[in-house]
């Protein structure tokens, strides 16, 4: 069953006729999208995916479409990676600012609007968010990289929500096309310019042909009181290589669907997250890794650290397809809770098909090493400091995997900063 | 400096000192030796302020204070030292931070200033060098990897940098090989002075070749059963514990 609320979904019919594109046949196709929706509503906690992720909150509300946002410069300034050397995109309220990002992207590579995007049509059934985009996302963009196109500088995609006085709906959507043997590193940060309630719900296709490489960084740091749904799906050709590293700091409600196609032998995929909870915050990462073809790699190492009242999700899901032998599936899910309120749902689940697999799966829960603590104490290290050191040592083994400096070099600081004492520590990051 | 008086803990439930009383004078070196399970480990470890361990009665004082009324990192504040019989392997905490941090920490209690980057460095090259360490070893985790000898020079080291007045040292040679032995020994030497005492916690006679103590105490079943100087610990070498221990139980029904 799912959540209906009847105000929330009315205000979307509103806001979809509100904000609904002249052309017939995009308007026809979005019509099909939000209709989809509609049938079932919000996912419901009876739905196994999102058993453990309640958006009673977000259903609660009624958000407007973006209208036409500002950012000074000075507010851009503050809001990305200082020292992050790259080729920028501002996107604001889901908008691509052309006068804020960098006109000349390098050879090789070309941003574009992206056309046809129903991919229902195809027989596939979408889900509720994918729809829910699909009916509203307002600037669509493909990014292509082309052929043996290997981009230097990272390409830095900034999403920022602006100052909206009504709890707004963002629908980022992009799509990647990497050539063959092309090389990439993509960083998309979330952040947000006040404290809004809006809902960014985001949703990235990645193809990678054959020998390409991507290192993809995502960092959620958008306000704490915003609900972030992200869903990422990557299809891997012969030989390709796709990393994605994710920090979530930030949202009251965090969800993160990556869904990985292992398509052609050769191809390998590194997961790495880690979710920072506090307060009441809820973050929830559901992956599923397909290994459809033999020879195929996959690791996934997610941390977890939750203070407060705060709840996280780990679900790991890895298909091994009937025939898809001599592959190599790992995965790792360590996680701490700081308080006795603070609660961490997590599963893998393994489906394997073939017989000749190499397959591992960790779950641990604990809370901070009393050893470690007590010889922390032991050299005279004020107790606060000495759990925020061992908080930060924990979060650091996903935030140093990082190959970026600068963006491990922000991360750091920006764990510390919201550690009890991290003024203390920040001398160390 | 220490004075230990008829000092009962247990851990678990179960009684492991059973009215220890022992006093360490100032500058004095004082080595407890005894069989397995007598209680040597849960002695430093009350004394350092672990909090597995219950103290049922008795009476600690150092330097004038209530030791037991202080959490573990106020007891290193006032100057007590603990290194660990299996020191702790951190991964993501620098050996560079945690030195810095401590050392800090102490200067803070005592009321001086933060030891700028430069002022640090110098200070710490000069003990790895008594150390016999490596460069590449302050930007490794705390004791990640490090072999047996690397974890106890390493607290040893600490030792050196935070100068403590009373260092408790926990089976500092167990696996060590007789060149490590000799570094660590000499370590600790070069750290003996008039007014900072040190307690060896040890099942051999080995390390006191090194580092000679000014007495020698056994103990047994939690309690001191005798004391001596250091020709003690040679006749403990050649005859073992349990002419001791028959002596002890003598006297006690005697």
């Amino acid at each position: 069953m799912s959540t209906k609320p009847a105000e929330a979904l009315q205000g979307l019919r509103q806001a979809f006729a509100d904000s609904a594109p002249a052309d017939p046949v995009l308007r026809k196709q979005r019509e099909r999208a939000l209709e989809r929706f509609m049938m079932h509503g919000f996912p419901g906690t009876r739905e196994e995916a999102w058993r453990y992720t309640n958006l009673r909150n977000l259903t609660r509300r009624v958000f407007v479409t973006a209208g036409d946002g500002a950012i000074s410069s000075d507010q851009l300034n503050a809001c990305r990676i200082p020292d992050l050397q790259g080729h920028l995109l501002v996107f604001l309220d889901g908008r691509l600012q052309h006068q804020l990002s960098d006109q000349n992207l390098p050879a090789g590579l070309r941003l574009s609007h992206l056309e046809a995007q129903d991919s229902e049509d195809s027989g596939q059934t979408l889900p509720a968010f994918s729809n829910l985009n699909t009916a509203f996302n307002q600037d669509a963009r493909l990014l292509q990289i082309d052929a043996n196109t290997s981009v230097e500088k990272p390409l830095y995609l900034l999403f920022v929500s602006g100052q909206n006085e009504q709890p707004t709906m963002l629908h980022p959507r992009l799509e990647i096309s990497a050539g063959t043997n092309s090389r990439i590193n993509l960083v998309e940060h979330h952040v947000s310019l006040a404290q809004d309630e809006n809902l960014v719900n985001s949703l990235i296709d990645i193809n990678l042909a054959a020998g390409a490489r991507m290192n993809h960084t995502r960092i959620q740091d958008a306000s704490k009181k915003s609900f972030q749904i992200c869903r990422v799906n990557v299809d891997q050709a012969r030989d390709s290589h796709y990393t994605h590293d994710h920090i979530c700091l930030g949202s009251a409600l965090a969800r993160m669907d990556i869904h990985v196609s292992l398509s052609e032998p050769g191809a390998e995929v590194e997961l790495h997250g880690l979710m920072l909870g506090q307060g009441r915050q809820h973050m929830d990462t559901h992956t599923q890794v397909d290994h459809i073809a033999p020879l195929t790699q996959s690791r996934e190492t997610y941390r977890c650290v939750l203070d407060g009242k705060s709840r996280g999700v780990f679900n790991g899901k890895v298909v091994v397809h009937r025939d898809a032998q001599k592959i190599e599936a790992h995965q790792a899910s360590n996680n701490l809770l700081l308080s006795d309120q603070a609660e961490i749902d997590t599963k893998p689940e393994l489906e394997i098909y073939a017989d000749d697999v190499k397959c591992s799966h960790g779950a641990t829960v604990g809370q901070l090493d009393k050893n470690a603590l007590f010889y922390l104490l032991s050299r005279g290290i004020e107790r606060t400091m000495a759990r925020s050191l061992l908080v930060f040592a924990f979060a650091d083994e996903i935030v140093a995997g990082i190959g970026e400096p600068s963006i491990r070099h922000a991360m750091e600081k920006r764990i510390v900063s919201q550690l009890p004492d991290g003024d203390r520590l920040r001398e160390f990051v | 400096m220490l004075k230990i008086d008829n000092l009962h803990a247990r851990v678990e439930g179960r009684e492991i000192l059973k009215g220890l009383s022992l006093t360490i004078g100032e500058g004095e070196v004082h080595a407890i030796m005894g069989p397995n399970g007598s209680g040597k480990s849960t002695l430093v470890q009350v004394l350092a302020g672990r909090d597995d361990y219950q103290v049922t009665s008795g009476s600690v004082t150092f330097l004038g204070k209530n030791l037991l009324d202080l959490a573990p990192e106020e007891r290193a504040h006032e100057g007590l030292f603990l290194a660990f019989q299996y020191p702790v392997e951190i991964p993501g905490v620098n050996n560079t931070y945690l030195l810095k941090a401590a050392l800090n920490s102490m200067r803070k209690h005592r009321g001086e200033s933060d030891l700028d980057a430069v002022e640090f460095l110098a200070l710490i090259r000069d003990k790895m060098k008594l150390m016999e360490m490596d460069a590449s070893f302050l930007n490794r985790g705390v004791n990640e990897g490090f072999s047996g000898g690397e974890k106890k020079r390493n607290e040893i080291l600490q030792m050196a940098v935070l100068e403590p007045r009373l260092a408790l040292l926990d089976e500092t040679d167990s696996g060590l090989d007789i060149d490590a032995l000799k570094v660590v020994a000499n370590g600790v030497n070069s750290l003996r002075s008039a007014d900072r005492s040190i307690v060896m916690v040890t099942h051999y006679q080995r390390l006191l070749d090194y580092i000679e103590p000014d007495f020698v105490h056994v103990l047994s079943a939690g309690r001191i059963i005798r004391s001596g100087d250091k020709s003690l610990a040679l006749e403990l070498e050649r005859r073992g514990y349990d002419w001791v221990l028959k002596e002890a139980l003598e006297e006690s029904q005697a």
